[in-house]
């Protein structure tokens, strides 16, 4: 730990306080490997915009691609059985107009799979009059044409 | 699931170059190489392991957001870093909890336990950390946890490096000073 930038006028530590502060930190959960296949279809899309320009048109339906290829293989890894914990975060209310991203179609994808009671109606985008799978792939083809614009949702 | 041996040879500024430019495989290297790091941090914010993998995946798909026009001058923690803060952040508020009051918490010894003997001082290194103030914990984790140099914690921290270095010798010199950790600065 001592790389020339990190003196401060008190001594350095031993290594044996990194070791324990690790030791005391390190819950680190497992991640499957279909969560990092999943991560990386659905980065795809956004790389396709920085390779190609004039990528629009395909790049809407290579992102509903990549979105199904992530609600595939992300699903059976997140599936809630009985006697497991509820997932962490609600799918809470769509706003008509309110930017959307991939995570929030495998976010519905998985309340549907758990059987969708706790999805609110306002996330039926098809007009159908019920929320299901033709939902999720309007939610990734509104998240891929939004993110053809630049937002700042988390920054 | 590599990014081949040439990618992982490069350094996070070069994969970055490579991401803007649209390369599948720098991303996949990049996403292997700081993956761990990533969940670990979100799961010690959110203390919550499906949490912690929604962090995970919004982590790298913001990061994939802005590119192309990513620039990176150091190491991608510095910039990372402060994404799974914030979004780990966000995630406890959407969990409708109390947003972590103190994110950086360590596990804190119930009221009847009994007091941390010297003999244990990891179990004293806890307790002692966890009652530092958060901002010094903060940055005391970020140097011996995530192996973070001093220039690139206030780089995430979007402090002086002045500041980062007292808050830094405040928190070494509460464990210098007690009996219980000072073992941690023998030699």
């Amino acid at each position: 730990m001592t790389d020339g930038r990190t003196q401060t006028d008190l001594p350095e530590p031993n290594e044996a306080l990194a070791e324990d502060l690790r030791a005391l930190l390190a819950d680190r959960p497992f991640v499957p490997e279909e969560v990092d296949r999943a991560i990386i279809a659905a980065a795809e899309p956004h790389l396709t915009c920085g390779r190609r320009r004039g990528w629009r048109v395909a790049g809407v339906w290579g992102g509903v691609a990549a979105a199904a290829a992530v609600a595939a293989v992300v699903l059976p890894t997140l599936w809630v059985g009985p006697g497991q914990s509820e997932p962490a975060v609600a799918l809470g209310d769509y706003a008509p107009g309110e930017p959307v991203d991939v995570v929030d179609a495998l976010r519905l994808a998985r309340a549907l799979e758990r059987g969708g009671e706790s999805v609110s109606i306002t996330w039926d985008l098809s007009g159908d009059g019920v929320v299901d799978r033709a939902d999720v792939d309007a939610v990734a083809m509104r998240a891929v044409v939004l993110n053809d614009e630049p937002e700042e949702r988390h920054g | 699931m590599s990014g081949g041996h040439e990618h992982e040879r490069r350094s996070d500024a070069e994969l970055v170059r490579a991401i803007n430019a649209g390369d599948r495989r720098a991303f996949e290297a990049l996403y292997h190489r700081h993956r761990d790091w990533v969940a670990s941090l979100a799961m010690r914010f959110t203390g919550d392991r499906e949490a912690a993998l929604d962090v995970l995946q919004e982590t790298f798909l913001y990061l994939v957001r802005k590119s192309p026009g990513l620039e990176l001058e150091g190491r991608l923690t510095s910039l990372l870093w402060p994404v799974v803060k914030h979004l780990s952040i966000a995630h406890n508020r959407k969990r409708r909890r109390e947003p972590a009051v103190d994110p950086m918490a360590m596990p804190v010894r119930g009221v009847d336990d009994p007091p941390p003997g010297l003999d244990d001082p990891r179990e004293a290194l806890a307790g002692l950390v966890g009652g530092l103030p958060e901002a010094q914990r903060e940055v005391l984790l970020m140097r011996y946890v995530d192996g973070m140099a001093l220039d690139e914690i206030a780089a995430a921290l979007g402090r002086p490096l002045g500041t980062v270095k007292s808050r830094l010798h405040h928190a070494l010199a509460r464990l210098r000073g007690d009996p219980r950790t000072k073992k941690y600065f023998e030699r």
